[in-house]
């Protein structure tokens, strides 16, 4: 077990340092200078001689290894850099969107969990009757619908229309009492927790149905338990591992999908920071917002992999 | 910056799709007064009473501002938006009158100028506090210039950006007395007294500098009739009612600066409620908030002009009279009416009805005209397999609308004869583009306050602008250069006038671009909101303004 975990905690130091030299190299080369954009904000023409200087305010003018050398080396140490444009420290500024965006995931996760397992395992109790269609086709919808298009669909119905929740930011103005931000929460995390809840449904449901199959329910039927007990002890219990795994990748979307719900919905997250970041071509921005929502992918994934080694006798002996 | 496509509106301001810096607007841009006084002479008014039709006062503002401030410092903001939250914060020696690009004494009481014009003398209001007590005098004023003009002062340059070159007309400020200080300039300049009104020229409280430093950029003091309460960041900020404004009581009891970047919530917190006035909503929005009975739509001139460059240097349309046949081709009223509903004005000229400027005679030099345009392109030669690259940007919102405008301008092309391909690019790889040599035809967005035609002339149209500067037609006219440069040190306002309204026709007549609108400030609010109006200077006035309950 412990040789398992350090093995797998191991893995992570790879992972990351490759992640770093994605976002650094994908970051410098893209398109677009940004010490063109950062003079051009001034709107006055610029010299040569400026772009010079700039460049080499901003360490732009070493070569790549020794720009991405230096990034890894402060960023190992905590030091993320500054905000070309808000002219902020990134470090705080990052564990302030973090928070708004761990808020907005753990309430997608509330809603896709309850809504995606029951939905999976009445559907499978139901197999074949109309419901079982029907929540099907709910289903389906779920996985389809882009994000950002559910997430303006609410907004028009639930905020234009029947003006029963707030469609943007946090908080209110003049509000921000407990009440206030959980009104504010509902929309985006419904939203954003839909496709995840979708996925597990269908997840739950193919499992219930492949689980019922196996030799122990049959005993377990054979026995003459009641059908409750089968379907909760026997069959349910199984089906949690596939079901922990998907939840540990749902984790990884929500991350992603929040970046689109967040500039849906106004909500001051990371994905709100990256997307003005990359508009104002901050680098230094970006490069510590990609990286961090990256190593909370990571990190979720590690802590599945660790959880399945306590649910899972199999995988604990089998290390 | 440019926006994607999902979020909408975004930066609603901006130049060439950039957010509108402080020197584009603030310092370069709201600028000129038709009311400068002629040199030497002594300006003494009293500031205009509040223009109040309905009385009354109180109430909570909340304001979509559409992006977030990216500070809050006078002297170091960039974004047109932050602009407007600001000036509730600070006051300047002058200002524009409400309601006029008149100038009238603000913070000073009066001032007069020396026969050359280059030592301007200012009696400052005497009993003005900071927001956090510290007495306003002369000390406090030099010391605002100071900190961006003088290396030696220890409170120099406390941001990003460096302003001294957009003071440089200023060579020094001295403190004369308590309440007496003087500029000296460094060169005749005619439009002293409107570039006094920028943000680079508000005033700020040195004891909260001095206490702050940096960090002034996050908690500013100014004189303003609304005082800083709380910036929450990422959700808002929220202003209060200064109770010691020296000029009476503010109408708003507090002010909430939000910012939702996507079209589809901004509507939706206008409609509930969640928000009371929202900037610069898009075209959609204003035909739903129009046929809503609680909500109103106003509209305000801005400076800014949506046209066509040209590089006059690239072989296709080095004939003028192929640069004419695109002026004729182009048919404004589709773009105006079908594409933007309406919410821009049709541009016959380089500067906008908006401007004080502004030559009607522009608008007799080009209609659309699809045959008189295929006519002067086969006078010009123009071969039939000949094939222009159209470059345009995807976004930005002082772009309005980039793809599908230049789409039906590229129909009007080719019903003339002329191939245009379009060649769409993100914002920056665009700016890259446009500014080489090898740039043919481009859509361009250049955005200022319609106070100083000076910003438009020497932005986009002279050969101090040609690149990496926006001439982008890389166009250059004796005539034009020598009249601008003329009116900007002219001790005559008519004569300044004069050469502005002649430069403008010299521009269609040479036709290096094609105007093709002119966007407005749309501000959408509910109908409790009371005593509002768009500002000619484009700044927003809020002293007077209260909401019914």
């Amino acid at each position: 077990m412990t040789r398992y975990l350090i093995g797998r905690i191991a893995q992570v130091i790879p992972t990351a340092l490759l992640v770093s030299v994605v976002v650094f190299l994908m970051l410098h080369m893209a398109p677009g200078d940004p010490v063109a954009v950062i003079l051009s904000a001034k709107a006055v023409a610029y010299t040569e001689d400026d772009v010079i200087a700039l460049r080499e305010q901003l360490g732009l003018d070493k070569p790549l290894i020794a720009q991405y050398l230096a990034w890894v080396g402060n960023a190992v140490r905590g030091d993320l850099g500054t905000s070309l444009y808000l002219r902020r420290d990134i470090r705080p500024l990052l564990f302030e969107r973090l928070g708004a965006t761990a808020i907005l995931a753990a309430g997608a996760l509330l809603f896709a969990l309850p809504v995606g397992i029951i939905g999976g395992v009445v559907s499978s109790l139901l197999k074949g009757t109309i419901w079982d269609r029907l929540i099907n086709a709910v289903i389906v919808m779920g996985v389809a619908v882009p994000v950002f298009a559910l997430g303006l669909f609410f907004i028009v119905i639930f905020g234009a229309y029947l003006r029963w929740l707030p469609v943007s930011g946090m908080v209110s103005a003049g509000g921000g009492d407990f009440v206030d931000r959980v009104k504010h929460l509902i929309l985006p995390a419904v939203a954003l927790g839909v496709g995840p809840a979708a996925i597990l449904a269908r997840l739950t449901r193919s499992s219930m149905l492949e689980v019922q199959n196996e030799d122990y329910v049959r005993t377990a039927r054979a026995k003459g338990l009641k059908e409750g007990v089968v379907t909760w002890r026997h069959t349910f219990r199984n089906v949690l591992i596939p079901v922990t795994t998907v939840i540990g990748l749902q984790v990884g979307f929500l991350l992603g999908g929040a970046v689109l719900i967040e500039v849906v919905f106004g909500w001051p997250g990371m994905g709100s920071l990256i997307i003005n970041g990359i508009l104002q071509r901050d680098f230094p921005v970006v490069q510590a917002g990609v990286l961090a929502v990256a190593l909370c992918y990571v990190f979720v994934n590690l802590a599945v992999d660790v959880l399945y080694a306590v649910i899972d006798p199999r995988i604990r002996y089998g290390a | 910056m440019s926006k994607p496509r999902v979020s909408g509106t975004g930066a609603a301001h901006s130049w060439a799709g950039q957010p509108l810096h402080r020197r584009a607007l603030m310092q370069r841009g709201a600028m000129l007064g038709l009311a400068l006084p002629v040199l030497g002479a002594l300006g003494t008014q009293a500031p205009s009473p509040a223009a109040a039709q309905e009385s009354g006062s109180g109430g909570v503002l909340v304001f979509d501002l559409g992006s977030e401030p990216e500070n809050l410092d006078p002297h170091q903001m960039l974004a047109y938006t932050t602009s407007l939250v600001v000036y509730q914060m600070f006051e300047g020696l002058v200002r524009f009158a409400p309601g006029t690009l008149e100038v009238e004494p603000w913070l000073a009481e009066s001032w007069e100028s020396s026969e050359d014009g280059l030592d301007w003398t200012f009696i400052l209001r005497k009993g003005v506090t900071f927001h956090d007590g510290t007495p306003f005098n002369a000390d406090a004023v030099k010391f605002s210039f100071d900190r961006q003009m003088d290396e030696s002062s220890p409170f120099y340059k406390m941001g990003q950006w460096s302003t001294a070159t957009d003071l440089a007309i200023i060579d020094s400020v001295t403190v004369d007395g308590e309440d007496t200080v003087t500029f000296h300039l460094a060169g005749p300049y005619s439009k002293f007294l409107s570039r006094m009104t920028g943000a680079l020229d508000w005033i700020v409280s040195p004891t909260a500098v001095e206490q702050y430093g940096e960090a002034f950029l996050e908690n500013p003091v100014g004189t303003g009739p609304y005082q800083l309460d709380r910036w929450e960041k990422g959700q808002q900020v929220v202003l209060r009612r200064n109770e010691t404004w020296w000029n009476g009581t503010p109408g708003l009891d507090e002010i909430y600066f939000r910012a939702i970047p996507e079209e589809g919530a901004r509507l939706a917190a206008l409609l509930s409620g969640e928000v009371n006035m929202s900037l610069d909503v898009g075209p959609e929005t204003v035909d739903l908030l129009r046929a809503s009975d609680a909500h109103t739509v106003a509209t305000g001139p801005t400076g800014a002009i949506w046209f066509l460059a040209m590089n006059v240097e690239s072989e296709p349309f080095k004939d003028v009279k192929v640069r004419q046949a695109v002026n004729y081709a182009v048919d404004k009223r589709a773009i105006v009416e079908d594409v933007l509903r309406n919410t821009v004005e049709t541009a016959y000229g380089p500067l906008s009805p908006g401007f004080e400027e502004y030559n009607p005679k522009v608008e007799t030099y080009f209609s659309y005209d699809p045959e008189k345009a295929a006519a002067l392109l086969a006078e010009a030669g123009w071969p039939a397999d000949r094939e222009v690259v159209f470059r345009c940007s995807i976004g930005g919102s002082g772009m309005l609308l980039p793809e599908e405008m230049a789409t039906v301008i590229q129909d009007n092309l080719r019903a003339i004869g002329m191939q245009a391909r379009l060649e769409v690019t993100e914002f920056v790889s665009w700016m890259d583009a446009i500014r080489s040599d090898q740039n043919e035809l481009t859509v361009m967005s250049w955005n200022v306050a319609p106070t100083e035609p000076d910003y438009i002339f020497n932005g986009v149209l002279t050969k101090g602008a040609f690149p990496p500067g926006f001439n982008t037609s890389h166009w250059t006219d004796e005539e034009l250069e020598q009249l601008v440069a003329d009116a900007l040190v002219t001790a005559d306002p008519a004569v300044a006038r004069a050469n502005y309204e002649r430069a403008q026709e010299i521009v269609m007549e040479r036709a290096p671009i094609v105007p093709v609108c002119h966007r407005q400030q749309i501000y959408g609010y509910t109908n409790s909101i009371k005593n509002f109006a768009p500002s000619p200077s484009m700044m927003l006035d809020l002293i007077d303004v209260w909401i019914e309950n």
